[in-house]
């Protein structure tokens, strides 16, 4: 059941028959509020999660103090940086630089919209989800053009080219492995996309396209080994660099926010979304949470490869720009090309019966 | 060389810059300059142009100090030049003094005081070298390494400080021996011992994380080229020029101490760039490790003859120390030619004390090997001379 | 190994992960201490008892934080008629030990005490702190 006829009969059961748009302005602020939360408690977590991970990779433990296990760690953090001077230097172009951050913030909320939580859950069922949930992602990145450029200072400046040119060049590789996930489904919506995976989930048909998806998504989230927008040893901290407080706080929550998203995608696109392994309905499991069993294995998938991501960024160095350039136009754009054009013709060759 | 003229920046050949030609200004405060180094550099796109290295932010006036203080109190100060590696900076200047306090029949060290200071030479080598690999893959972006690298260096560490109470900087070395002779906890060399067996199997971890990962091959071969000529023309010394083929090691080819009697290799490689550099400090470490061997060895079996400490210079007759004449000894630092001079004439504190910085030689050579890379290269080829900005501003 | 693409990156994943699952070395500074060695270099210690003020300790001192001064300890003192013990100016002392060396009654010696950080900026040890350790002067390790 939609949010909007959710907040519809809500307010029919306390006696005001409201208008049609007085339901679709509180569902959407609910919404709203709902999403901002998750999205940015997530960012918040993985923050926490990425030192503790990371931190074990090093023989290390890790944050283990704040909390139980140190899990509020992300609260102190957040603590700190608010109560930090907002410094905004003097010449900033003022509606790049604050922009900013409004747009990586709003975008990025925005790109989780269409993700299928579980049979039935989700916050927009857009019947063309898969489009929004990557025009909405091909956006987000425009943030670090804007504060690369803003900030007026060359680091930035630096930070904010690099990242121009990789999101230019890994999103074509990226929109071929999506869309011969789409040949496959033969629809835009996300909750297609998981049911068709009821027989075999996509990774076994298209291990080339995660692959290749896997490494595109790391480059368009702005991650190791492709962070070069914020490369800290070189850039001391690319686009992030004149920003402090709070607003470099919002960056880093979006950075980790977007390992849980490149997570959630890959899981939805190749992994079966939210159906359990091997078509099997364990019962036990079913029984202990009803509903939310299809919740429950999304998320163990997505965490899942959102430890993988983190296990990435602990082991592998930075790539240099030009070298990874290179690798999409010369590397991943023929092969996903190759990739989108073969998982055509078979499909093709399935539906004329040849196969 | 010619200064870069930032005011009216140009190409160096004249030709002209595919975009506009940029001032950077990698200053002293930065996450990867190893210290306050400011790196002024002229930027084509991502292109390095120029880049002109400004020092003395770390300059603390050691030499000058050294004229006001007795022979004795400069040794804490060597601790502090390259501090990672103080143990070789002591050595070459009670060397250098030594070399005025003996007469030519005396022996002023013992032998059992020569092993123990080699073989705390040995072990500060293999300390430097683990420290600069994490820190050389960390201006990389690999993070893990470091911590690998770390905890192999607190052992050492650890074993330093059951030596001589302290861990970076240890004033170990006096005239005429070492201030202490080993641990008396007999399970000492035992521990030491036990850790060199471990350490190939750490190096080899290092290597099958790091030597054939795509991402560091593409990343450090070919980047900061150095040709022999080259080398030999700016006087490299050190790891640097022995990855440009020039088997040039100072405990080989004037050797000093014990090293004669020591069995050990002198690794070079002609593959003169960060990676080949990276391979060779690892051999480097792995040789470190076949020399304490020897030395635990002889510590643990040999009756080596005489006390840690010459009585001469023990005690309250550190501050008696007189010495009358010039000398210059060079000894083979980590990081390069270490050499010290000192000239004295006969009173308590020294007319004039000098350190041939190896870090200081090594890092002129930057801009000849930057010129022409980009951005992400300039920080490896930094990052694989190694150098440490005590040592540099002294 | 550079033959098949991506092999090597996996192997150094494995590195990593054999890593993660291995117990942390780290010691919980301060639920944990790592215990010190027996020549450890900490905070100087005095003996008022033995100290003849022969100024050698000031003297080998490399960057002045030991100096002479007048102090009457209270006691008798027939070793040092003239009354002169070493201060130190703990926050500038750097911990060479020279002094302990140049000390012909063992009098001055590095003890085991670097937690040496207080709420109060007074680290000009004179000889009545200096014969002290930390706990008795009230500061010491924030438990």
């Amino acid at each position: 059941m939609g949010l909007t006829a959710w907040t519809d009969s809500l307010l029919q059961r306390a006696g005001w028959d409201a208008p049609h748009w007085t339901d679709l302005l509180i569902a959407s602020l609910v919404g709203s509020v709902i999403m901002f939360t998750v999205v940015l408690s997530t960012g918040g977590l993985f923050t926490f999660a990425f030192r503790r991970i990371f931190a074990r990779m090093g023989q290390r433990p890790g944050p283990n103090r704040v909390g139980p296990g140190g899990i509020l760690q992300f609260l102190a953090d957040g603590a700190k940086l608010i109560t930090k001077e907002d410094v905004r230097p003097a010449k900033v172009d003022r509606l790049a630089w604050t922009a900013a951050l409004y747009v990586a913030v709003v975008f990025t909320v925005l790109a989780w919209a269409p993700l299928p939580w579980g049979e039935g859950v989700w916050f927009a069922n857009v019947g063309t989800g898969i489009l929004l949930l990557l025009a909405m992602g091909a956006i987000a990145p425009l943030a670090e053009i804007m504060a690369g450029w803003g900030s007026n200072n060359k680091y930035s400046l630096y930070g904010g080219v690099r990242a121009a040119a990789l999101d230019v060049s890994y999103e074509i590789p990226m929109l071929f492995a999506v869309a011969a996930v789409i040949l496959l489904v033969g629809s835009l919506s996300t909750n297609d996309i998981v049911l068709s995976q009821a027989g075999v989930w996509f990774i076994v048909p298209q291990i080339v396209g995660f692959v290749i998806f896997f490494i595109t998504a790391l480059a368009k989230a702005g991650l190791v080994p492709t962070d070069l927008a914020e490369s800290e040893s070189e850039l001391v901290a690319g686009y992030t660099t004149e920003y402090s407080g709070m607003r470099f706080g919002m960056f880093f929550v979006v950075i980790f926010s977007n390992v849980f998203f490149v997570g959630a995608l890959a899981t939805m696109l190749y992994l079966g979304g939210w159906q359990a392994p091997l078509g099997q309905t364990f019962p036990i499991l079913a029984s202990f949470l009803g509903p939310a069993t299809g919740v429950f294995w999304f998320a163990v998938k997505s965490l899942l490869m959102s430890f993988v991501v983190f296990w990435v960024w602990s082991t592998l160095p930075r790539v240099r720009v030009d070298q990874y350039l290179n690798m999409a136009w010369r590397v991943l754009l023929p092969i996903s090309i190759l990739n989108f054009v073969g998982t055509a013709v078979v499909v093709r060759l399935f539906q004329t019966g040849v196969l | 060389m010619a200064r870069v003229d930032f005011a009216n920046p140009r190409m160096p050949d004249g030709s002209q810059p595919r975009s506009q030609l940029m001032t950077l200004n990698m200053g002293p405060q930065h996450p990867s300059t190893h210290g306050v180094l400011r790196l002024k550099l002229l930027l084509d796109g991502e292109i390095v142009v120029d880049v002109e290295p400004v020092l003395g932010y770390l300059h603390r006036g050691s030499e000058k100090i050294a004229e006001g203080m007795h022979w004795i109190k400069f040794i804490p100060l060597t601790d502090r030049m390259d501090y990672l590696s103080a143990m070789n900076n002591n050595h070459g200047y009670v060397m250098a003094v030594e070399k005025l306090l003996g007469g030519p029949e005396e022996q002023v060290v013992s032998e059992r005081a020569e092993h123990l200071r080699i073989f705390a030479a040995e072990l500060n080598r293999l300390s430097n070298h683990l420290f600069w690999m994490g820190t050389f893959m960390l201006d990389i972006g690999a993070i893990t390494p470091l911590f690998y690298a770390l905890r192999e260096r607190e052992e050492i560490l650890g074993f330093m400080e059951e030596l001589c109470g302290a861990r970076l900087t240890f004033n170990y070395m006096r005239f005429g021996g070492v201030k202490y002779d080993l641990p008396q906890d007999p399970t000492y060399l035992d521990r030491v011992q036990a850790f060199l067996d471990r350490m190939p199997a750490q190096v080899a971890q290092y290597q099958r994380l790091l030597k054939t990962n795509d991402i560091i091959v593409s990343r450090l071969v070919g980047t900061g080229p150095l040709t022999r000529e080259q080398a030999l023309a700016w006087g490299i010394t050190g790891p640097m020029l022995r990855a440009t083929g020039v088997a040039h090691d100072i405990r080989k080819a004037a050797p000093y101490s014990i090293y004669k009697s020591l069995n050990f290799d002198v690794p070079t490689t002609t593959q003169s760039d960060c990676y080949g550099r990276l391979q060779l400090r690892w051999a480097e470490m792995i040789e470190s490790v076949k020399i304490l061997d020897q030395v635990v060895d002889r510590l643990r079996n040999r009756d080596l003859d005489g006390l840690h400490l010459n009585p001469d210079y023990a005690g309250g007759k550190i501050l008696r120390v007189k010495a009358k004449g010039e000398a210059y000894v060079r000894t083979e630092h980590p990081k390069g030619e270490y050499g010290v001079h000192v000239i004295g004439e006969g009173k308590q504190n020294p007319v004039r004390v000098h350190v041939r910085a190896p870090s200081f030689a090594n890092l002129q050579a930057l801009p000849i090997m930057a010129r022409g890379q980009k951005i992400a290269d300039l920080i490896a080829t930094l990052g694989s001379i190694d150098i440490v900005l005590g040592d540099v501003d002294r | 190994m550079n033959k098949v693409p991506l092999a090597s990156i996996l192997q150094g994943m494995g590195v990593t992960l054999q890593h993660f699952f291995k117990k942390p070395v780290t010691v919980e500074y301060p639920e944990e201490r790592k215990p010190l060695a027996d020549r450890f270099r900490g905070r100087i210690y005095l003996k008022l008892e033995t100290c003849i003020g022969c100024t050698l300790c000031s003297q080998a001192c490399p960057n002045g934080s030991c100096y002479m001064v007048d102090y009457d300890p209270g006691f008798d003192t027939p070793q040092n008629k003239r009354k002169k013990f070493p201060a130190v100016e703990i926050s500038k002392c750097m911990y060479c030990s020279l002094c302990e060396e140049a000390c012909p009654t063992d009098s001055i010696r590095m003890g085991k005490e670097f937690e040496t950080a207080a709420f109060v900026r007074d680290f000009d040890y004179k000889p009545d702190r200096l014969s002290q350790n930390e706990a008795a002067l009230g500061r010491g390790p924030f438990k």
